[in-house]
């Protein structure tokens, strides 16, 4: 008995050592193979700041400055060009190629001053004509760019000002926050040269603070320090790669690997990192999702039905199940937390069962909310939480991104009853005038209310901060009486560091930040 | 010239005169049928180039500047004419020209197949002839519970616990394969592995049970007793008698699992990021990129023939019942 579990003992080392041994010897053959003796991209220009690595899914949009629209190819374009003013982290512009700016008395002109002795990569100098012929590409007539929409109604003329480095953005009304929309997408100063549509890939010239030397379909992109950027001097990184990976999953391992420096935080991240090994970017808000009623059809005409549907949600719930923790419960409005004004006086909703009964009045509202399977939890997590209460019965239909988005007059999106629909941040009156105003393109509520587009409008010519507090309050008010959206939460985003990346990121690596790699080095 | 020459001349001449005419005709009905289908799925391809925020008449003008609108016919029409004199061109998402795009990516995936099959063939020739000789003993049980259980595993579960194993405890291969796919030898040699043995474990079970079964029947045949008796040494028996017969069931099998890896593998170049043609196609499809899935359906179509055409040469080639024949008749 004893010999023969000695046997089985025996046999299973020898099975173990020998699948051991198996693995050591195949990954020494791997390793041989290795030039570089790495499995991390070496870089052939590492120098005193180092190289960078991001991993991205592939962009899904074009990769041009103007048109550009999915995440990664803004990363892509954002490195190579730069505009004329950032947010940071805090929502607080930044000067980028504009040195200053400032109103005219009657808020009617704006005035940007451009830092002395720009250029672009390709050697040529940058100047006004360039910014006049930037931004009237966008806002032309025949302009592809979803960054036009942010102008409309706003800006009426752009052209170069009275001394050679000053350009003059003339407006349609007084718009106290206008230099913001100088941060949004497509706006980063192209060459006077430049055409939309014509392979800006092929031929990346920019003022961003790296030069983008390879572009390999489906792999990766490669940049290298631009020494010509107007603040060389902070940009430390000697070389960033972008590579592309399949999925979040890939990306991980990828992260887990070494073989890149920064992963975006989430839940799958956080259960499977441990985080204290790692090094965290500071949490910056990113986005809403938008509970849109139909206030033209029954039962959401009635706004006791809205408010009830309002009062129903557990935010906090959908905070923690939804977000992951990664959001802060909103109130029905659409001013971001970070925004430099802050709606007061207005209680913040909450699950309040008595009211919506008392504001269902007995009766049961039945209805679908529609929306695309990037949003398919916070359905079924507001569905769950309705149906578990007397008075609703919810139904949903998750259509893929393209159904939902589907153009054509009868698109779901901005049709269907209910609807739910991301919107990344903006300021708080372009999301009146582009969701809520009559008539306006993407307003799937079909809301209108005079009042609202006047305060907004009074609000945007303000100034002053005491005028801007109450306009602010008056129209956060509006919004949470009329709900013709549910803003349950504001999400938030951050980013996973390796140990080695040293330095911190003034902004998010996105539009408004400017992809911003200043003071930012690697030691890997 | 021997009668077994002029039979296998007039065997070849008639499987390629067959194949001439089928091959033209089977990729024009997969053009058609696949530029159909792409419209039928929903998407828009000036959509997903601008956005969801861009307005309907950005979209009908990007569509317009970039030759997708107008009558489907028109398009495929406008489409295969370009194909046909080497205009196949440009793709809608990757802004690069589709024949550059295509032929780089079809030279990778021909090479992660080619060394697939390199892997997998002689794993399964050795293990199946193995199991063959020792059949009913432990250790062909053995080696078919291993296989089947293998099988039986996702190419993605396999594929991230080598990944795990050798990328991110090991850290002697990528993650993301594409960084040494434009490498030197040794560096394609490395990030290549990884994927080449997840595709090779896919079909290492079946092929191996059909080299077990033939070579099975063939040393229970008359012609291997006759051969023993005569007093042939175990390598020529094995050599001249044996695979010859095992392998001809089994090139059916290899000449489909041949274009099915030469045409690349969806799940494999997605989860190791290999810049194959599978994963162009997926990324084609999912943007509505016609003429990059028109073009790349076209080029696997036509590699996975080719891979047929090929294993049908070698049937011929290799069906000793030709020669015996022949010896015979002289």
């Amino acid at each position: 008995m004893i010999n023969t579990r000695s046997r089985h003992r025996h046999r299973h080392r020898a099975v173990r050592l020998a699948l051991a041994a198996s693995v050591a010897s195949f990954a020494l053959v791997l390793s041989a193979c290795s030039s570089s003796g790495s499995a991390s991209p070496s870089s052939s220009s590492a120098a005193a700041g180092g190289t960078y690595t991001i991993g991205v899914s592939e962009p899904t949009s074009t990769i041009d400055p103007e048109t550009v629209s999915a995440s990664g190819a803004m990363l892509i374009v954002g490195l190579a060009s730069e505009g004329l003013i950032s947010q940071d982290s805090k929502g607080t512009l930044e000067p980028r190629l504009a040195s200053s700016w400032a109103a005219s008395s009657d808020g009617l002109t704006w005035t940007i001053t451009l830092r002395d002795g720009l250029k672009f990569s390709n050697g040529d100098p940058l100047g006004a004509a360039d910014v006049v012929a930037t931004f009237n590409s966008i806002t032309g007539p025949d302009s592809q760019s979803a960054g036009a929409s942010s102008f409309e109604g706003v800006l009426k003329s752009v052209a170069a000002g009275s001394t050679p480095n000053t350009v003059v953005f003339t407006l349609d009304s007084p718009f106290s926050d206008f230099p913001y929309l100088l941060t949004g997408s497509n706006t980063t100063i192209q060459p006077a040269s430049y055409k939309q549509g014509t392979n800006w890939i092929d031929n990346p010239v920019g003022a961003g603070q790296f030069l983008l030397q390879k572009y390999t379909p489906g792999q990766s992109v490669t940049y290298i320090k631009n020494p010509d950027y107007w603040d060389a001097a902070d940009v430390k990184l000697s070389a960033i790669t972008v590579n592309f990976y399949a999925d979040e999953q890939a990306q991980l391992l990828a992260f887990q690997s070494g073989e890149i420096d920064q992963i975006n935080d989430s839940a799958t991240v956080a259960s499977t990192l441990n985080l204290a090994d790692y090094r965290q970017t500071a949490p910056s808000y990113t986005h809403f999702d938008g509970l849109f009623f139909d206030v033209t059809q029954a039962p959401f005409d009635d706004v006791s039905v809205r408010q009830a549907v309002a009062w129903a949600l557990d935010r906090k719930a959908i905070v923690q199940s939804v977000y992951g923790g990664q959001a802060t419960v909103a109130n029905d409005n659409e001013y971001f937390p970070n925004f430099s004004v802050q709606p007061t006086g207005i209680p913040q909703r909450d699950q309040d069962l008595d009211k919506v009964k008392q504001l269902l009045g007995g009766k049961t509202v039945k209805f679908t909310i529609t929306t695309s399977t990037d949003h398919k939890t916070l359905a079924e997590v507001v569905q769950q939480q309705l149906n578990a209460i007397p008075g609703f019965d919810v139904d949903i239909q998750v259509l893929t991104s393209a159904q939902y988005y589907a153009d054509g007059s009868s698109t779901p999106w901005l049709n269907a009853p209910v609807t739910i629909t991301d919107w990344a941040q903006r300021l708080p009156s372009q999301f009146v005038n582009l969701i809520f105003k009559s008539g306006a393109v993407w307003n799937a509520s079909k809301y209108s209310n005079p009042q609202l587009e006047n305060l907004s409008s009074q609000y945007d010519a303000a100034a002053a901060a005491p005028e801007k507090q109450t306009l602010a309050n008056q129209i956060a008010t509006i919004e949470n009486n009329d709900v013709a959206a549910i803003v349950p939460a504001f999400a938030t985003g951050s980013s996973v560091l390796q140990k080695s990346v040293q330095g911190d990121f003034a902004a998010p690596l996105d539009f408004p930040g400017g992809f911003d790699f200043r003071g930012i080095s690697n030691s890997k | 010239m021997t009668t077994t020459s002029v039979e296998r001349r007039t065997a070849l001449l008639g499987l390629l005169g067959k194949r001439v005419v089928q091959i033209p005709v089977v990729l024009l009905v997969v053009s058609i049928l696949t530029f159909w289908l792409l419209q039928v799925v929903p998407g828009n391809p000036g959509r997903n180039a601008l956005g969801q925020y861009a307005t309907a008449a950005q979209v009908t003008a990007w569509n317009h500047d970039n030759g997708v609108d107008g009558s489907l016919v028109t398009q495929y029409l406008h489409w295969i004419g370009g194909f046909f004199v080497g205009d196949w061109g440009q793709s809608l998402v990757y802004s690069t020209p589709v024949r550059e795009l295509v032929l780089e990516r079809l030279g990778n995936s021909l090479l992660l197949g080619l060394y697939a099959f390199v892997i997998m063939v002689p794993v399964a020739i050795a293990l199946g002839s193995a199991q063959a000789y020792r059949e009913g003993k432990r250790s062909d049980r053995a080696i078919t519970v291993g296989l089947l259980s293998l099988s039986a595993i996702p190419e993605f579960v396999v594929g991230v616990v080598l990944l795990l194993v050798f990328a991110v405890w090991l850290r002697v291969v990528p993650v993301q394969s594409a960084a040494g796919a434009s490498g030197d030898f040794f560096d394609r040699l490395r990030v290549m592995t990884l994927p080449a043995v997840v595709l090779a474990l896919g079909y290492l079970a079946v092929l191996t049970r059909m080299v077990r079964s033939g070579t099975s029947e063939a040393i229970t045949s008359q012609f291997h007793r006759t051969a023993v008796i005569k007093g042939l040494s175990s390598a020529t028996i094995v050599r001249r008698h044996v695979i010859r017969n095992a392998l001809v069931p089994t090139l059916s099998v290899l000449g489909i699992y041949l274009g099915t890896l030469l045409g690349g593998s969806v799940i494999v170049e997605t989860l190791f990021s290999y810049p194959g043609l599978g994963a162009l196609m997926v990324t084609a499809a999912d943007r509505k990129d016609v003429l990059l899935l028109e073009s790349g359906v076209m080029i696997t179509g036509a590699v996975s023939l080719l891979a047929l055409l090929f294993t049908d040469i070698c049937f011929v080639l290799m069906d000793p019942r030709i020669r015996f024949n022949a010896r015979e008749t002289n």
